[in-house]
């Protein structure tokens, strides 16, 4: 029984926990699948696993590095939501206020709604109302449906915060009706309505509608029986014993206000005169419900008054005697949880079970935690405000151990450096040495040669220098056989000599005109040789700079890394010792807030105690008198 | 007297259920006072800056070479595993759970090889190993050459969906 009414409450309580979350989520959707910048979305593989400490480094690191090259709202947007979800409001509002101031924003509706919507979140959460209020009504009609009902709700909650009725009214009409943000805004502005005492049968009207709901999840049911059990205690107040006993029995009998109900239906039949019903009633609460609950404690001690107004004293003073001893267990159980969160093993149990987990369970959803715990302090575990301190605790923790994994990594950094200044010395000094230095210049010079004579090739269309090896050795011959042909003198022309100056004139004019044709090509081919090797030298060049910039510039980085490596160890000392302080204050706070918890039920039990005693005693003292 | 006196604690004990809803409503974290705020905050620069350090240290900008994994499949493939290959020599074996891949379907990238590489041809190859259209056993190997320059070098490994072929795709994007 006690589980299923936990359950409703971890569910409540988680879903109210991952609001912002869910919500930043949404206002990435749209963008699913069109992420162009590799850094942003690395950020958002993080963001989408709940590690807001690293989602929220990859942007940073981005934003130094530059690289964050498109989508530069989404991003801002993103670190904005983030910073709020990890609890750093001021940094969320600088980065909200200033995307909403810049101009290029403003082109984008869809968001710089979302802006203006998480920058109210931002405030209301600082306790800003005002500017909560003006941001979130700045918001204008691109969000989607689901967040724009939220928006409503916190809108609604604001304006109840600020005590404007009739603002926080108009909200509830904005709202869709099957809307569950609207179910909480109803319940919300009924109760405000009913603790101020103004507008009595509107908000009993209010409550009426929602307890008529069509409630289809554990969420609407629960928020149903509340209603219920509200307009019953109302009526009960009302001296309508009748209504109220009529609504105490349309509240489910294994909710979340199961107790609440029976204990309530018991007083509205003993009102009517009815009590063996009322006893029923709370007999079936004691019964049914956790022992530890005060709503059975409230019921153990109102079973024997009622049988005292029967007039069966000695069934009353048995009752009476139950009561007390229970209340004693009761009150030794306690002293145990009291002597528990005093105990290192509270501290355990609160810390995440892996220290690089980053995204520990949250602390109401752990199986193994203290029964008594449980038993005595199931609401408090189950408070926003627990989860919350432990979600705190749990975050310095990562901060700690982040810091722990830094100051071990940093030898690592020093090796590294070392590392490369050894090779620094050894290689770089010998590859910018000397001799290679020669022979790169006169690979250079060699180049410069070969692309002068190219060019002067072209320019005088010289194409016998671009003669193969066997045409060379054919330019030879017949260069030879011109000599010898002009060494002829006339008296020996024969026919023999007139054959050989018509081969030479020949194979002189097939010679060139093969050159010639060839020239074309083989020029271009050459020109891209001599384009290939231009290009390696100059790669070879930028190297060769690139090297020489090393090598000048290395000492001096060399030198700021090693300031950057003792900086950062002087600041991880610095840190930690911070973060060992506040995980102390933080366990201190934590501790504080269960034991006084505790307390409120210890003394609620005390006192119950206190009066069944003193009623068992008045009642003996009665029946001692009468005999 | 005493009833009424009664129902007045639980009125007050009702009330206080009615504010804890309320309160539950509330949203987010409150309880963080501006101390841890600025603790938190410090971390997270120090964090950045030892990152960059870190980087800049074992990645040099001219031999830094990183390969990131995306997903957009329509529910064509589920990632269970990548194995990387760089040269014929693995240098990532990376297992999903189920958040991870999760947030890649989500729209998320995940940085899954950072190193360092010399200038020149290189060739990269990428095994994904997952569940594929009617929840079959599905392996796909994707290959190719890259030119290492002297920047950094970032490659997208790119799992898409076919949908009129009802296949899942994988490309590999060399990012300038």
């Amino acid at each position: 029984m006690i589980f299923s009414k936990l359950n409703i409450f971890v569910r409540t309580t988680v879903l109210m926990l991952g609001c912002i979350i869910s919500l930043t989520v949404c206002a990435e959707e749209k963008n699913l699948h069109k992420v162009e910048d590799l850094a942003y979305g690395v950020s958002l593989y993080d963001f989408y696993q709940g590690k807001y400490f690293s989602s929220i480094t990859d942007l940073l690191v981005a934003q130094q590095k530059q690289s964050l090259l498109k989508d530069k709202n989404n991003p801002q947007l993103l670190l904005g939501g983030l910073y709020l979800s990890y609890g750093l409001y001021s940094k969320s509002s600088d980065v909200f206020e200033e995307l909403l101031a810049s101009d290029a924003f403003n082109a984008s509706p869809e968001v710089r709604d979302r802006a203006w919507y998480l920058l109210g979140k931002n405030y209301y959460e600082n306790e800003m109302l005002d500017e909560a209020g003006k941001s979130l009504l700045k918001v204008e009609d691109s969000l989607q449906k689901k967040d724009e009902e939220e928006r409503l709700y916190w809108l609604n909650t604001v304006f109840l915060k600020k005590h404007d009725i009739v603002s926080a009214v108009d909200m509830l009409y904005k709202m869709q009706n099957r809307s569950i943000w609207r179910y909480y805004a109803v319940f919300n502005t009924a109760t405000y309505l009913i603790r101020a005492e103004t507008y009595p049968d509107y908000a009993r009207q209010l409550l009426l509608d929602l307890s008529l709901i069509e409630a289809n999840d554990s969420e609407e049911k629960l928020l149903v029986d509340k209603a219920n059990l509200a307009l019953a205690y109302i009526l009960l107040k009302n001296n309508n014993q009748q209504e109220a006993i009529r609504h105490f029995l349309k509240i489910r009998t294994n909710g979340g206000v199961t107790s609440e109900a029976l204990l309530g239906l018991g007083w509205a039949q003993y009102r009517d005169k009815n009590y063996d019903d009322s006893i029923a009633s709370w007999m079936n609460l004691v019964s049914t419900q956790t022992k530890s609950d005060l709503m059975v404690q409230e019921a153990l001690i109102s079973i024997p008054y009622v049988f005292e107004k029967m007039q069966d004293n000695d069934q009353a003073l048995y009752l009476y005697g139950l009561a007390i001893e229970g209340y004693k267990v009761q009150i030794d159980e306690t002293k145990k949880l009291v002597d528990y969160i005093n105990s290192e093993q509270f501290i355990a149990q609160i810390s995440p079970a892996n220290m690089s987990d980053e995204v520990p369970p949250l602390f109401s959803s752990v199986k193994d935690v203290n029964p008594l715990m449980y038993r005595y302090l199931s609401k408090f575990i189950f408070s926003k405000e627990f989860n919350a301190s432990v979600q705190s605790y749990q975050q310095i923790k990562y901060l700690g151990y982040k810091l722990d994994r830094w100051q071990y990594s940093m030898p690592s950094l020093q090796m590294m450096l070392s590392e490369k200044r050894s090779t620094y010395k050894n290689k770089l000094t010998k590859t910018l040495g000397d001799d290679s230095l020669k022979q790169v210049k006169e690979l250079i010079a060699r180049k410069n040669t070969l692309l002068t004579k190219v060019n002067k090739i072209e320019s005088n269309e010289n194409f016998y220098a671009l003669a193969e090896q066997k045409e060379s050795e054919y330019i030879e011959v017949l260069s030879a056989v011109k000599t010898a042909l002009v060494d002829v003198p006339f008296e020996s022309e024969n026919s023999d000599v007139v054959e050989l100056r018509f081969k030479y004139r020949l194979m002189q004019g097939l010679l060139k005109w093969r050159l010639e044709t060839e020239y074309p090509v083989r020029l271009w081919q050459l020109k891209k040789a001599t384009k290939k090797l231009d290009d390696t030298t100059k790669n070879m060049q930028s190297r060769l700079a690139s090297l020489k910039h090393v090598f000048k510039s290395a000492p001096k980085e060399f030198a700021e890394f090693d300031a950057r490596i003792v900086n950062k160890e002087e600041q991880i000392n610095q840190l930690k010792s911070r973060v060992k302080n506040e995980l102390i204050k933080q366990q201190q706070r934590i501790r504080a807030a269960a034991l006084s918890a505790l307390e409120v039920h210890r003394n609620q039990i005390r006192l119950y105690h206190d009066r069944a005693s003193y009623a068992k005693a008045r009642l003996y003292d009665s029946m001692m008198m009468k005999e | 007297m005493r009833i009424s006196t009664l129902l007045f604690i639980l009125f007050g004990l009702l009330f206080s259920e009615v504010i804890l809803a309320e309160d539950k409503a509330a949203g987010e974290t409150q309880g963080v006072n501006r101390e841890i705020e600025e603790l938190k905050n410090e971390v997270l620069e120090l964090n950045r800056d030892l990152f960059i350090l870190e980087e800049d240290l074992l990645f040099s900008a001219n031999t830094q070479m990183s390969v990131f994994i995306s997903v957009d499949v329509a529910g064509l493939f589920e990632l269970d595993s990548v194995s990387l290959k760089i040269d014929d020599k693995v240098v990532s074996n990376y297992l999903y759970t189920a958040r991870e891949a999760g947030s890649l379907n989500k729209g998320g990238i995940q940085r899954l090889y950072i190193g360092n590489l010399t200038s020149g041809e290189h060739e990269i190859t990428a095994f994904f190993i997952g569940k594929g259209p009617s929840n079959r056993d599905f392996k796909r190997a994707v290959s190719q050459e890259i030119e290492k320059t002297e920047n950094a070098k970032f490659v997208e490994l790119k799992i898409t969906g076919d949908i009129s072929k009802e296949q899942p795709d994988f490309i590999v994007k060399v990012w300038e």
